[in-house]
């Protein structure tokens, strides 16, 4: 799979190099690493990131999003009639999703968290996943409501590595509920959905439905 | 008919300038320099208890980021 991925890219890191634009895939092809060109794999393994991350998480979400209007029908008829719920509902629905559950850091310098103390270097399993349902931030965090505000998830991670795409995110997302919400009549699960089996960047499987459209 | 999607800026769209477009204190635009997230002084973040109007200077000083948790020293001014 990294040889089709290799071809492809090559193609785009030649491109980007003689015709640099304003764009990722250039910041990518021209990046350096401590003043030295990126080797070929490291390269090409941000551009396999950029373009995954960039689908895997948004179609997770969404699909996540259309089996929770399946299941609350109530939840529907709340946007249809007002509209301006929608981006809290993408909000939410990232919340609700996780569709990154975890990273693994490993600790900048020694830290006691909670009397836990974790020393430089140690490597740390951070589950968004839970933090997302921390009932210490949360009220109600296994309740779906898209108007909860502030939202103070973390599904894009948080500091310095914040996701890249946030942005490119919401505003997919927003834009195709804005879309699809006015013309959606109803949705309602036609069979049992099903999770994918991931411990990493995770997301239904299947969200069978049943629906009328305008 | 389609459904109207707000056509507001992407942060990265929005560039800093220079000798136009002067806002006054409380109507400025301030820029995370590690996520781009704007803080717009005439919106101010209502749901952090941040009125409209309140100018970047009379954040508290550990204020942050709300997308990313970056300090409010590393915010660049929009609209100058």
């Amino acid at each position: 799979m990294y040889q089709e991925f290799k071809d492809y890219y090559e193609a785009v890191i030649r491109d980007r190099r003689a015709c640099p634009r304003g764009d990722v895939a250039s910041l990518i092809a021209n990046g350096t690493v401590n003043g030295c060109p990126m080797d070929e794999r490291a390269m090409v393994s941000y551009y396999v990131i950029a373009s995954t991350a960039g689908h895997d998480t948004t179609s997770a979400t969404t699909a996540m999003s259309m089996w929770v209007l399946a299941e609350q029908p109530q939840l529907l008829a709340k946007l249809k009639e007002n509209p301006a719920l929608i981006p809290g509902f993408v909000e939410e629905s990232i919340r609700w999703a996780t569709p990154v559950q975890q990273f693994v850091r490993s600790a900048a310098e020694d830290y006691t968290l909670r009397g836990q103390r974790i020393a430089k270097g140690d490597l740390l399993y951070l589950s968004y996943v839970s933090a997302n349902r921390d009932e210490e931030v949360f009220e109600d965090p296994f309740e779906f409501r898209p108007e909860r505000s502030p939202n103070r998830h973390i599904g894009f991670g948080y500091g310095g590595h914040v996701c890249l795409g946030q942005h490119l995110a919401r505003r997919e997302m927003r834009a195709f509920w804005e879309e699809l919400v006015p013309r959606l009549q109803s949705v309602e699960m036609a069979d049992e959905g099903r999770m994918a089996e991931s411990e990493f960047v995770c997301g239904p499987k299947s969200v069978p439905i049943r629906f009328r459209m305008n | 008919m389609r459904a109207e999607v707000r056509a507001d800026p992407l942060p990265h769209e929005l560039t800093a300038t220079t000798g136009r477009d002067v806002k006054e204190p409380g109507q400025r635009r301030w820029q995370c320099n590690t996520c781009s997230d704007i803080y717009d002084e005439a919106h101010g973040l209502p749901e952090y208890g941040i009125g409209p109007g309140t100018r970047f200077e009379d954040l508290p000083d550990d204020w942050v980021c709300p997308m990313c948790g970056t300090p409010k020293s590393d915010f660049t001014l929009l609209d100058e």
